[in-house]
């Protein structure tokens, strides 16, 4: 029988058991065990340690710091001081607005080019674009000056043929500021622009071009369709690149969140606090203005079916492709290559790994605990999100995505308030624990993200069917659930792993005596040691980050290629 | 294997939104029971409902001598001997067709020594012997379909559940799929549950059909009885086949309409002079040039069985067979075979 073949992923029309939701959303599977029945106390009792551990400390910070008298023997800046600090916040703000702008199209035009493309470009596009995620902004902006800082090679160049020693384009300011933090963060737009476009399709976009041009059906559906999906990725970008001090540490440059790290150092806690109040209404103010973007819109993020088998946009694309492996050499190969350059020889990559050898142990164990905490607690946060409604929902959302609006800086400052008052607090502050908390509470909202990601893939007509089948929940779970999930929970892990061993802004404040990670050591030897060292260290940082990530790639890789044939 | 299925009085609410309103019916053994209806009338809801999917507000679901649900009993649906076949299919992809089979008859709690010949002998019936291992991605659609069914009947259910399954059937492949259902119900004897909002899919694989409109069983009938018998202008709609003609109850209990005059029905539903509804079957319709009634021809047109008119009668279009074309605007003359099912307007 010459049956026609079924397209893969061709997305099922079942009606639900239920009718559907807001929006005709189809109803996401549930949990084989329903929480919702047999463990109401248990899902208060998360929520509670979910508030303690997401904002617990900023509650601290800024609620019982205060009332204790931290601004007793505060006077606040004077009027030049002032205008210096409302210089370098529009600064900051102008930077990470940039960064983010940059973010944004880089990350769509890679996305568009892994749904465009076909076959293995598909496949590589899809496994390479989150690498620059897993490289540290700090390890970029060091392999970015060698290339065309003031003593890079391009400089070195441009002297030679004209002459001249400074650039046309200089690294040291705004601009290089945003395009190094656009290289490392533009994954974050990439990861919900293809669900955003796997969920719209190409038939909205066909159906418009019967009736308009181009540019029309790009304005009038496009970009209203995509934009939740965009901003949602542009959201994270723009708080990491608002929060950032470590591009400007390496560039000797100067920004808000430096001025607060500094204000900590010299133990000026009113004034850190000062300091903090525009940042986190720079944060909320990202927020509420993709509130006010995709006004109605919202609910359809999350809940849109991931489906990594889902058929590409259609055909050509071939421009896209090529952008798109441009971009990703920008921010990836260059770097590398540019480390490599720096490093000189096998010798000297070794000397690194040597000398860092105590702190490369302990940035895996940090991010190997960070991310095993994140995916774990993680998990029934994002099955909360996806399966609350109404208030219940924004509320459980705003939580999660505090941690990560609060600039790295403030989040480890309120971490050290919030442990430092009692034994078993301080017990924790001087152990090794307190960075793996505070990396799982920092990038919490990216991995509840790629979790709900996942569950919202699954089909609830899947777990029915096993249902019908006889399967008890503990088979349903194990058989059905979790082989269809797990792949959600090493994404969550690896990307995880690799953004806690990159991370610096809190780690900075948070390190136990004694006890220091690679970023830590990387940064201490920015300006004060040898640059082939420096270089030498930063290649260790990429390989500590790509090791897990390159193993989970070739796990998903060879599961997907089973399910799809 | 094949149970009475009773289903009494179930009643579901969504929101504010009432699904079902005193739903009741019955499957005797052996018997193919079609659920009717238009999207959104509660069929897909009453099938969730007897497959445990989901919990009824009130009422009361028995298969055999064992009470599925009723107040204060509730059997889950892992525990219930059903099997079901979803729209689109839903087949698990990360397993193969073995593994579909093995999951269904370890799940019911075959002894592992029969799995073999169980899955052989199922894999046999729906003609998908030597696609064992193959995943449900590397299947055609058909292939797709037809584990779909094996899954359901492996493991010999009391009663077979399908809910739209041939929603996302190209035309030979849902052909295909009703006679493999029909050969193996042939063979098995199994009762079953099809929900559709096809009607001719119903009365192809059906003995009876039940008829939801709104939440509310409208008719359980067999198709000739549907057909020639609908209880209602909502049913004769959903059944189709026909249009609905107003007209007004005359004396002696005619119909007077734009057609002319139509017989009197043999039990007539309104007083004389009364606006009523008659529901004209294009099977019963037939251009005769001696034919009593008249209407305007508007097109015409071949669909495989004979040559199709579309006729307008006031506001109404109707459609009658005829043995050739007839032009466009051309007056025609036409009787009808059988006196009309007439309903109160």
């Amino acid at each position: 029988m010459n049956d026609p073949v079924k397209t893969p992923g061709q997305p099922p029309t079942a009606s639900p058991h239920a009718p559907p939701a807001r929006g005709g959303i189809v109803p996401l599977a549930k949990f084989p065990f329903d929480g919702s029945r047999i463990f109401p106390a248990l899902r208060k009792a998360y929520v509670a340690v979910l508030v303690l551990f997401l904002i617990g400390p900023l509650v601290v910070l800024f609620i019982v710091k205060v009332r204790a008298g931290v601004f007793d023997e505060f006077h606040a800046p004077d009027a030049k001081e002032q205008e210096r600090l409302a210089g370098l916040m529009v600064s900051t703000v102008r930077t990470a607005a940039l960064a983010t702008a940059l973010a944004v199209l880089f990350g769509v035009t890679v996305a568009v080019a892994i749904y465009r493309a076909r076959g293995w470009t598909r496949r590589i596009l899809g496994a390479l674009f989150p690498i620059p995620l897993l490289l540290p902004p700090a390890v970029v902006t060091i392999a970015w000056t060698h290339l065309i800082g003031k003593r890079g090679i391009v400089a070195a160049l441009w002297f030679h043929f004209t002459g001249v020693k400074e650039l046309p384009l200089s690294m040291y300011g705004e601009f290089g500021t945003a395009w190094c933090l656009a290289l490392c963060w533009f994954p974050l737009v990439t990861m919900p622009a293809l669900v955003g476009l796997r969920s719209v399709g190409p038939l909205a976009g066909r159906a418009g071009a019967v009736y308009a041009g181009r540019w029309a059906v790009f304005r009038r559906i496009h970009v209203p369709l995509m934009l939740p999906y965009v901003s949602a990725g542009a959201v994270f970008v723009a708080w990491l690149a608002l929060g950032d001090f470590e591009v400007p540490l390496v560039l000797l440059t100067n920004n808000f969140p430096m001025q607060i790290y500094g204000a900590i150092k010299s133990l000026e806690m009113g004034l850190a606090l000062y300091l903090c109040a525009p940042m986190l209404a720079a944060g909320a103010a990202v927020l509420l203005l993709r509130q006010v973007l995709v006004r109605g819109q919202a609910a359809a993020t999350i809940e849109s079916r991931w489906r990594p088998d889902a058929p590409g946009g259609g055909h050509g694309g071939r421009g896209w492709s090529a952008a798109a492996w441009i971009v990703l050499g920008l921010a990836t190969v260059m770097p590398v290559a540019s480390l490599l350059h720096q490093t000189g020889n096998w010798a000297t990559f070794q000397d690194g790994l040597r000398s860092a050898k105590a702190e490369i142990l302990h940035s895996y164990r940090s991010a190997l605990e960070g991310a095993a905490i994140m995916a774990a607690l993680g998990a029934p946060c994002a099955l909360l999100l996806l399966r609350l409604r109404g208030w219940r929902r924004t509320a459980l959302s705003l939580l999660v995505f505090v941690p990560l609006m609060v600039p790295g800086t403030i989040h480890g400052l309120a971490w050290t308030q919030a442990l430092l008052p009692t034994a078993p607090g301080r017990a924790v502050l001087g152990s090794h624990l307190v960075l793996s908390l505070s990396d799982a509470a920092r990038f919490f909202p990216i991995c509840v993200f790629l979790l709900a990601a996942a569950f919202a893939a699954l089909h609830p007509r899947l777990l029915d069917a096993a249902k019908i089948a006889g399967a008890p929940p503990a088979m349903r779970w194990r058989k059905i659930w979790w082989p269809l999930t797990w792949t959600g929970f090493l994404a969550a892990f690896a990307i995880g792993f690799a953004l806690s061993a990159g991370e610096l802004n809190a780690s900075i404040l948070l390190s136990p005596v004694g006890y220091s990670t690679l970023p830590i050591r990387i940064s201490s030897l920015l300006h004060f040691g040898k640059d082939e060292m420096l270089a030498g260290m930063c290649l260790a940082q990429v390989v500590i980050a790509l090791a897990p990530f390159l193993a989970a790639t070739a796990l998903l890789d060879r599961t997907l290629e089973v399910r799809l044939g | 294997m094949a149970e009475r299925l009773a289903v009494t009085d179930l009643h579901k609410r969504y929101g504010a939104r009432e699904v079902l309103r005193g739903v009741s019916f019955e499957v005797a053994p052996g018997e193919v029971l079609a659920l009717l209806g238009t999207s959104g009338c509660g069929k897909t809801t009453t099938l969730n409902l007897v497959a445990g999917l989901d919990r009824p507000d009130a009422g009361m679901v028995a298969l055999g001598d064992a009470t599925l649900c009723a107040p204060g009993a509730w059997v889950p649906a892992h525990r219930r001997d059903l099997g079901m076949v979803f729209q689109g299919q839903m087949l698990w992809p990360h397993m193969t067709v073995r593994e579909h089979l093995t999951f269904v008859l370890k799940a019911r709690g075959v002894p592992g020594n029969e799995h073999d010949v169980r899955i052989s002998e199922q894999l046999e019936a729906v003609r998908l012997t030597g696609r064992d291992e193959s995943y449900p991605a590397q299947l055609s659609g058909g292939e797709a379909q037809r584990l779909s069914i094996a899954r359901a009947l492996v493991a010999r259910p009391d009663m077979l559940l399908l809910d739209e399954p041939c929603a996302n059937l190209d035309a030979p492949l849902r052909t295909d799929f009703l006679a493999l259902l029909a050969r193996l119900r042939a063979e098995r004897k199994f009762s079953a549950l099809y929900v559709t909002h096809d009607a001719a899919e119903a009365f192809e694989l059906a003995t009876r059909v039940a008829v939801f409109d709104e939440g509310v069983l409208a008719q359980t009938a067999t198709p000739e009885v549907l057909c020639t018998e609908p209880a209602s202008p909502a049913v004769a709609r959903i059944v189709g086949g026909g249009a609905l003609l107003p007209g007004t109850l005359a004396e002696g209990g005619a119909v007077e309409t734009a057609l002319g005059t139509l017989p009197a029905p043999a039990r007539a539903p309104a007083a004389t002079g009364e606006k009523v509804l008659c529901f004209l079957r294009t099977e019963d319709l037939r251009l005769n040039a001696n034919g009593p009634l008249q209407a305007l021809a508007r097109a015409s047109h071949y669909d495989g069985r004979g040559w199709l008119t579309i006729l307008e009668a006031g506001e109404t279009l109707l459609r009658a067979r005829s043995d050739a074309p007839v032009a466009e605007g051309e007056r025609v003359k036409l009787e009808l075979l059988r006196p009309p099912p007439v309903f109160k307007a």
